[in-house]
């Protein structure tokens, strides 16, 4: 816990008042915010060239003005279902820190609704049960118009370790199942 | 505007460098006059440039590493392990004092260690400096010079058996010798005598010889003939004395006043003033002659400075927009292509042709040959080899090889952490050679090739080999293996590229941490190359790295699978064929295609890639080459050449294996650039494991 309350002490000195200012966005239904220094850019929905044989939470790359970047699909992280793409869907173009490293990628949203502002002081913890993902990827929760805005950590997020392991998982196990059921 | 500090670190760096490989080099050959010349010289700059920045500490400290050398160059001093052991230690110094020039106490420390050593070894004080730079100064002017030489033989020079062309060719034998026969006095024809000499000869030589060398060659006909010989002086720095006017004068063929009357005149001054009758044609000839050469040997001292000094970050930027341009190009060739505009067409063409030829001189600029790196990799040889107390030499073969510079700059790590390795776990201890029967003294052969598109790095050592049994210990201990694996060799001596291994028993400061080999695979992975291992016992190990000439574009052969384009190399690409009979079994994974008796595997890339939909009738094998063996690419539709600008594809897809980046389409969607051997390296891993199973399955 108290990473986070670390988190929201440099979140404060950066912006020198008590307030942060969030890009909300949605998923499945729910209200998602980021710091709004960490975004570059919103994007309509544009064709993800995926690549072959790597995670699905992946969805693939996009060119962004010369510059080829990752989308990420948080839905599949998050474990919810997979949405249909509408005229709403957004790409959130983020500056994320992964291991040490500065990434710029996208994230696919189901829309993308405004930037408010919130009291540093208005940011509670993350809720230690009763949350759809995983507490370690959400930095506090918000509440605006009487609705709750869970804050990501996107830098936690991108950096899991887990993520790493996934790769080798996915190129590996994939086809030494079908080879094996199919020569049974 | 550069900053003149960055710039006097810049070069200084430069010069130490060359300092560094002219002492490494004269531990092997302690004679060669040319290495002494090229470290003193190195020395004398940097001493010469601090002091114009007001650097007195380092001035000062150099003044006596200047001394020392100087009495090298005198012979006063001979070289000796121990002084080029200084001498490179001081090298190091003066490299570490160049971020602040200014010494702090620490530096102060170690200079003043230096060059207490430094006297241990040089007789007397330093008192010979300003001999150091008479010398110098005395030393270039004597590289070549030029004489004006006249020969007016006496007019009975026939009747005396005398002939002007034996002398004419031992003055070619001295030098570059321009001659000029002047006629002007030949009689009229009536008057003729062929008896007499009628002629002169105006002769520009330029010579290695001293000046008593040429008069030499008039020995014998000196008395009667009229003979002058006169150096010309180049670095006059005078604009106007090679002009023509200024020659005829100092030939005393005008006066002032003459030129100056006729220079008022607008025209040719050559023709002017054999029309006015002042000095015959042979004569202006003759002069006009002497200009042409003054002028091409003032010419190439000014040629070396053609180079300039450019950011290379402002490279990468031109590097970037070339990419752009490359793409909008493509773009503009697909659009050009299905309009009916003849004229767009041939316009798109032509500006094409332009775009190629401005990639591929972007490219050049960034080219650097790999030699540069090399002074480092001897540097660490000598060091590492008497601190282990081995006897090794490093021979190094194609430094010319050209290579982009973010390679080299990229590859120096890698490259240094296997020649590490082979000094410390290739080589074998003296006494251990010696036992084998091996020549005491251990060689590492670094060379670099060109082949294809691909530049072949190999690092060689006569050591004693992989230990395949020592390896499979390890790797069981290390859990990378379960002892029952039945592993290839192959397969076994590529465990040492994996994280966390290491066969070596202690760990040294050399190597042995196991953080070395897949530290070196990856970076040579993230630049796009291969690295791959032969070994013989007793024999030595040989690494050869394979790596792509660019970074940044490359020709590529678009194809098509379902939706998706995907872009395969064109230097791998072999041919296109057919899929005859597409019904082969997809139980069989091993597939073959016969290519004129040859069996070719193939992989379905369709399949692979997991692509949904129905192929088509007739489909597509692209078969490419990765090394020497033969691979096979089913594509449904192959579309065409691809001018194919590199994108990485960044931190998220590092673990992603078989592409080797991603290139932007004309219509601005993205395309994945395919691996050819990295593909056929997963397919065949794939198959490994899955032959495993079946046998636990079983």
């Amino acid at each position: 816990m108290a990473d986070h309350n670390n988190e929201a002490q440099g979140l404060q000195d950066d912006n020198g008042s008590g307030t942060l200012q969030l890009l909300t966005f949605v998923l499945d239904d729910e209200v998602y915010g980021t710091d709004i220094n960490q975004i570059q850019e919103v994007l309509e929905y544009r064709k993800v060239t995926r690549v072959p044989r790597t995670p699905e939470y992946l969805l693939g790359v996009i060119n962004l003005r010369g510059q080829v970047l990752p989308v990420v699909d948080l839905r599949h992280l998050f474990d919810m279902h997979r949405a249909e793409i509408t005229v709403n869907t957004c790409i959130v173009i983020v500056d994320v820190c992964v291991d040490g490293e500065n990434v710029a990628l996208g994230i696919l949203a189901d829309a993308v609704r405004e930037v408010i502002e919130l009291p540093l002081g208005d940011i509670n913890p993350p809720p230690r049960i009763g949350s759809r993902i995983d507490t370690k990827f959400i930095s506090g929760m918000g509440k605006y118009h009487d609705e709750f805005i869970v804050i990501l950590n996107l830098a936690r997020v991108m950096g899991d370790e887990d993520l790493g392991d996934v790769y080798e998982a996915v190129s590996a196990t994939k086809d030494l199942v079908e080879d094996v059921t199919e020569s049974e | 505007m550069i900053d003149p500090i960055e710039t006097f670190k810049t070069e200084a760096r430069e010069h130490l460098v060359n300092l560094e490989s002219a002492l490494l080099e004269l531990e092997e050959t302690p004679e060669d006059r040319d290495l002494i010349d090229t470290a003193f010289r190195s020395m004398h700059t940097i001493k010469g440039a601090a002091g114009m920045f007001g650097y007195q500490a380092l001035t000062d400290f150099t003044h006596h590493l200047e001394t020392a050398l100087d009495k090298v160059r005198n012979g006063e001093l001979a070289i000796s392990k121990q002084l080029i052991g200084i001498l490179l230690d001081a090298k190091d110094t003066i490299g570490e004092s160049l971020e602040s020039p200014e010494f702090d106490s620490h530096l102060k420390i170690v200079t003043n260690r230096i060059i207490d050593r430094l006297y241990e070894l040089v007789p007397s004080g330093a008192q010979s400096d300003s001999a150091g730079d008479n010398e110098e100064n005395s030393n270039q002017h004597s590289a070549s010079d030029l004489y004006r030489i006249i020969i007016r033989p006496s007019s009975t020079t026939f009747q005396m058996g005398l002939d002007i062309i034996p002398i004419l060719r031992e003055l070619n034998g001295l030098g570059e010798c321009y001659v000029t026969t002047c006629t002007d006095s030949v009689a009229n024809i009536e008057e003729f005598d062929p008896q007499l000499s009628y002629l002169h000869w105006d002769i520009m030589l330029q010579s290695k010889e001293p000046a008593s060398a040429i008069s030499d060659v008039f020995m014998f006909v000196e008395d009667d003939w009229d003979i002058t010989i006169e150096p010309i002086d180049l670095t006059d720095g005078d604009e106007e004395s090679d002009k023509l006017g200024e020659l005829l004068v100092s030939r005393g063929i005008l006066s002032h006043s003459q030129l100056n009357a006729i220079l008022t005149q607008k025209t040719a001054i050559g023709s002017q003033i054999t029309q006015q009758g002042l000095a015959p044609e042979s004569a202006i000839q003759a002069a006009l002659n002497e200009q042409k050469v003054v002028r091409s040997l003032k010419q190439p001292a000014a040629s070396q400075d053609a180079t300039i000094r450019v950011p290379s970050s402002r490279l990468d930027t031109l590097m970037n927009l070339v990419g752009e341009l490359v793409i909008v190009q493509a773009r503009l060739n697909q659009y050009a292509f299905h309009d009916t505009s003849e004229e767009l067409l041939s316009i798109a063409e032509e500006l094409d042709v332009l775009t190629t030829q401005m990639r591929d001189q972007t490219f050049s600029i960034r080219m650097v040959p790999i030699g540069s790196t090399f002074g480092r990799f001897k540097r660490l040889v000598r060091d590492l080899s008497n601190e282990l107390d081995k006897r090794i030499q490093l021979e190094t073969y194609g430094a010319e090889t050209e290579l982009d510079k973010m390679v080299i700059d990229k590859l120096s790590d890698p490259l240094i952490h296997l020649i590490r390795n082979s000094i410390d776990h290739g080589i074998e201890s003296l006494d251990e050679r010696i036992a084998a029967g091996k020549n005491e003294t251990g060689t590492i052969v670094l060379s670099a090739e060109h082949s294809d598109s691909f530049v072949v790095i190999r690092i060689k050592d006569d050591g004693a080999g992989l230990n395949a049994l020592k390896i499979r210990q390890r790797a069981v201990e290390k859990g990378l293996i379960t002892d029952g694996d039945d592993l290839e060799d192959d397969a076994v001596n590529n465990l040492i590229f994996e994280p966390g291994f290491s066969t070596s028993e202690t760990v040294s400061d050399i190597s042995g941490r196991g953080v070395g080999m897949d530290v070196v695979r990856r970076s040579i992975q993230e630049l796009g190359g291969t690295i791959n291992i032969a070994t013989e016992h007793n024999k030595g190990t040989e690494f050869t790295i394979r790596l792509p000439m660019t970074l940044a574009i490359i020709e590529g052969l678009m194809v098509k699978v379902g939706s998706e384009c995907y872009v395969l190399p064109l230097s791998a690409v072999e041919e296109c064929i057919e899929l005859n009979h597409p019904n082969i079994g997809s139980h069989n994974k091993k597939r073959i295609v016969e290519v004129r008796g040859e069996q070719v595997p193939f992989l379905y890339l369709r399949e692979w890639f997991d692509i949904q939909g129905e192929p088509p009738s007739i489909e597509q094998i692209v078969i490419t080459h990765v090394g020497q063996e033969q691979f096979g690419f089913c594509v449904d539709e192959v579309i065409g050449q691809y001018q194919t600008v590199i994108k990485r594809l960044g931190k998220l897809y590092e673990g992603a294996t078989g592409f080797s980046g991603a290139t932007i389409l004309g219509d601005g969607s993205v395309a994945m650039i395919l691996d050819p051997s990295a593909l056929m390296e997963a397919v065949g891993e794939t198959q490994r494991r899955v032959k495993r199973s079946l046998t636990i399955t079983q």
